[in-house]
């Protein structure tokens, strides 16, 4: 009986070898498996409740072999709960300086094509213009072909800014350019992976079997929690049961197997803030639970999209720059205009004149060069976007006010150049301007440029610090979790011994038996 | 004692091989384009600087090239001028000559033939041209003089000196001077009015009040204290206005034709201030070009400092950016060589 028993025990640690061999390859199989937490099988010695009475040979009766106890996963809660704050904060930096690098290239001034070589342009045919003859038809259609050049960069300037900011969050007037932009797409990743998350839960209890959930299943849920992570900055709470309960800010998105909610975007209708970010019932976007979600998105990738594309003054945003390029178009057309139609400016008795249709004599100039409209005439309203030399003069160029007289009646001084000459001084006279906070404009543009050079540097230093921790975090919690090629070889070994040993018992055993039986031979 | 595992070595190789690459990278790009500063992120005060630095190059330049053109011009005016002051001192010295009482009529009109060519060559000179501007002419397209050789008027068209005649040039920031005169002020001019006076019904003949007329036979104006020809009906009065050199000339020119040796003397005078106002304004724009000459060279001086203040900010220093690069390659050679060690070096496995 005893040999039948040991025969048993023997059998049952073959059993456990294999399991154990069993756990060592998939340990092995998932070494690259990102986010694959380390198994081991714990054995337990089977205890028999035979009582022994103080009798050592029934001690031996009592022992039973052995039984896997329990397969642990390792984890570290705290570690993990790190990573993901962590990888919230470097996706949120990595895609705001790779946004913000994009918007860079758009105002880099220094590599001669933008703004500043349209504005040296523009002075040259000024000066060409003043000397020697102001009346010279050929100086003054190069002076309105710079003129519009200077526009026509503001717009471009414009156009980019604006596009940039529609291919992120759209142009917070139209649905259908909200539905094509970069938000949409990573809001309904968010979405998909929220009801990932709540199947994986409901996997997870179907699977539990009071003691040990399914190691494979935690290890996608938490997975999809690094994914979402990316995207959305998310509290983790882990239930008893192994499920997890989501949420963003203090509202639920998933408890237990229920989505509570899923996120939706939605146009403002205004094109400072062209987006926000609701919490609705899930598959009904139209029933909205939380309204304007949008600040406790502060992290993650859809955080950096929404922060740069927002009207936060302390941050660097897509709006921050093309204010101060609008700024720089109007005080542009603004001072232009005045000189161009201002009388008694910017003190004294004078008017302003500008040629006849023929260029033989003065008249007093009325037209303003720059505007908003070209039907209207507006010179309100001007900006980056709009700005554009008014048509009247763009089909004769004599309409340009060179000429500044004491005397409106003294048509005949067709060469004078004094009106010109205060376009050549505005150059250099910050009196000229009125809402540059009193500097002069191509300065004004020096400002912005290297203000804009030093967001993003600030911004690529911090991306380079929450480099190094996020990669830090993540080596530690590899440390904890990952799989050791060396280790596992060992437990191999150490599996592959105790399997020939429990072999070789199991051979004796059968040859005692075989004795036995032929005993009574 | 850090648990080191096969994904963690190997993301770890990973990101020091990026890190390397991306630093590589970098030099790589400041030495061949052998800019330091290429984006604004880069240095951003550097870029303000920078930013200003060329626009104020931009500036200078534009000054210099105003200042080469109104140099060309001011360089036509002192010709000019020089040329006209030939013309007075020959004109002073017939006139001197004819002044003396023993000219006979023949040598008078010889004179006044000389006379009346230095006047022509004066009104040349007045409709001198640069670059398709009258340089007398003030702000107005008009030639400077036209002669009309019925009455013998010479007429200043251009803009009076009363009006806003100059034409500025900018030299500097917010400093512009102006590179022009006007022919009234330099030549003079000489208008010689006839007015032909003519009875209207009404009009007693006999008094001394009569009206004179326009070309259309209407009464333009009431003329007192004339001397009505009972014969005609008819009084023709003369006035003539004249100013400068070539109002002297004319008078000159007038008398040396009505053989009047006193009209010649008493306007003597008017040549000798001629001379002088040839001078002073030949003074006063040989100054504008010496503060052309003055501004022009500190204009270089401060572009020659700006260019090398430009140079420190953006220029890479190429032997320390190339010495970098090599010792990054360096580095960046070891870890790929102790990359590929630890990955594919011994483990366990080598040794079962």
């Amino acid at each position: 009986m005893s040999l039948v028993s040991s025969m048993n025990i023997a059998q049952q640690a073959l059993s456990v070898s294999q399991a154990a061999i069993t756990v060592v390859s998939n340990n092995i199989a998932n070494v690259n498996t990102e986010g694959y937490s380390k198994l081991r099988l714990n054995q337990a010695t089977l205890a028999n409740n035979t009582p022994t009475a103080g009798n050592a040979a029934m001690a031996a009766e009592s022992c039973s072999g052995v039984t896997v106890a329990s397969i642990t996963r390792y984890s570290d809660q705290y570690l993990q709960n790190y990573y993901w704050q962590e990888g919230a904060t470097y996706n949120y930096l990595d895609k705001y300086a790779t946004i913000a690098s994009n918007i860079e290239d758009l105002v880099n001034e220094l590599n001669d094509t933008g703004l500043s070589n349209a504005l040296e342009n523009f002075y040259n045919a000024a000066n060409a213009l003043s000397n020697p003859d102001a009346s010279n038809i050929t100086a003054r259609q190069n002076y309105v072909d710079a003129a519009r050049n200077v526009c026509s960069v503001f717009n471009n300037m414009a156009t980019n800014l604006n596009n940039a900011k529609e291919s992120l969050v759209g142009n917070g007037t139209s649905t259908s350019s909200l539905n094509a932009s970069e938000i949409t797409n990573e809001i309904s990743n968010v979405n998909s992976l929220l009801d990932e998350l709540s199947e994986v839960n409901a996997g997870i209890i179907k699977t539990y079997d009071g003691k040990t959930p399914s190691a494979a299943l935690l290890d996608r849920r938490d997975s999809i929690i690094s994914k979402l992570s990316k995207l959305i900055p998310v509290n983790v709470d882990e239930n008893i049961n192994s499920t997890v309960n989501v949420t963003l800010g203090d509202k639920y998105l998933i408890t237990g197997t229920t989505v509570k909610g899923h996120l939706s975007a939605s146009i403002t209708g205004d094109v400072n803030n062209p987006v926000k970010v609701d919490i609705v019932a899930p598959g009904d976007s139209t029933s909205v639970l939380f309204y304007d979600v949008t600040n406790s998105i502060n992290s993650g990738v859809i955080g950096a999209i929404l922060d740069i594309c927002g009207s936060d003054s302390n941050k660097f945003t897509i709006k921050g720059v093309l204010d101060s390029v609008n700024t720089m178009a109007s005080e542009f057309a603004a001072s232009l205009n005045r000189i161009q139609t201002s009388t008694n400016y910017p003190s004294g008795t004078n008017t302003p004149m500008c040629l006849n249709p023929a260029g033989t004599a003065l008249q007093i100039s009325v037209n303003p060069m720059f505007v908003s409209d070209t039907t209207t005439h507006a010179t309100t309203g001007i900006t980056a976007a709009n700005i554009t030399v008014d048509t009247p003069i763009i089909s004769n160029p004599y309409l340009v006010a060179a000429a500044r007289v004491t005397d409106p009646n003294n048509i005949n001084e067709i060469k004078n150049n004094s009106n010109i000459k205060m376009v050549i001084d505005a150059r250099s006279n910050p009196s000229y301007y009125t809402g540059l906070g009193g500097t002069t404009l191509e300065k004004y543009l020096a400002n912005t440029v290297s203000s804009v050079g030093s967001d993003i540097e600030n911004i690529n230093n911090r991306f380079k610090s929450q480099t190094l921790v996020f990669n830090q975090v993540e080596t530690k919690l590899q440390s904890a979790i990952g799989v050791n090629m060396d280790e596992e070889l060992t437990e191999l070994i150490k599996y592959q011994r105790a399997y020939e040993a429990a072999a070789r018992v199991f051979g004796v055993c059968k040859d005692i038996m075989d004795e036995l039986v032929n005993l009574g031979r | 004692m850090l648990r080191v595992t096969t994904l963690g070595t190997a993301n770890s190789m990973l990101n020091y091989i990026l890190n390397g690459e991306s630093k590589y990278y970098e030099l790589s790009e400041e030495s061949a384009s052998g800019l330091k500063v290429r984006k604004p992120s880069d240095d951003p005060s550097a870029t303000k600087s920078l930013l200003n630095i060329d626009s104020q190059l931009s500036k200078s330049n534009g000054y210099l090239n105003n200042m080469t053109i109104a140099q060309n011009e001011l360089n036509v005016l002192d010709d000019t001028m020089s040329s006209l002051t030939n013309l007075v001192e020959k004109a002073t010295d017939l006139a001197t000559e004819a002044s003396n009482g023993t000219y006979s009529n023949k040598n008078m009109d010889d004179i006044k033939i000389q006379i009346d060519g230095i006047i022509q060559s004066a009104v040349d000179l007045a409709n001198t041209q640069y670059d398709g501007t009258y340089i007398f002419s003030g702000t107005a397209a008009a030639k400077p003089y036209t002669i009309n050789s019925g009455t013998g008027t010479i007429t200043y068209n251009g803009t009076p000196s009363s009006g806003d005649y100059q034409r500025y040039t900018t030299i500097s920031d917010g400093i512009s001077v102006p590179i022009n005169t006007t022919g009234d002020q330099v030549f003079g001019s000489y208008n010689s009015t006839t007015v032909v006076t003519d009875t209207v019904s009404g009009d007693v003949a006999g008094t001394t009040t009569a009206h004179s007329k326009d070309a259309n036979g209407n009464a333009v104006t009431t003329v007192t204290n004339v001397t009505l020809n009972t014969t005609t009906g008819k009084t023709t009065t003369t006035t003539q206005v004249y100013t400068g050199f070539i109002g002297s000339l004319k008078q000159i020119s007038n008398g040396l034709g009505n053989h009047d040796q006193a009209a010649v003397s008493t306007n003597l005078d008017g040549l000798t201030t001629a001379l002088d106002v040839v001078s002073v304004n030949r003074t006063k724009f040989a100054s504008v070009s010496n503060r052309f000459q003055i501004t022009q060279d500190s204009i270089k001086m401060a572009i020659g400092q700006l260019k090398s203040y430009k140079t420190d900010l953006e220029d890479a220093d190429l032997s320390q950016v190339l010495a970098e690069l090599s010792s990054q390659q360096t580095s960046l050679q070891a870890t790929y060589s102790i990359t590929s060690q630890l990955m594919s070096g011994k483990s366990l496995m080598d040794y079962i």
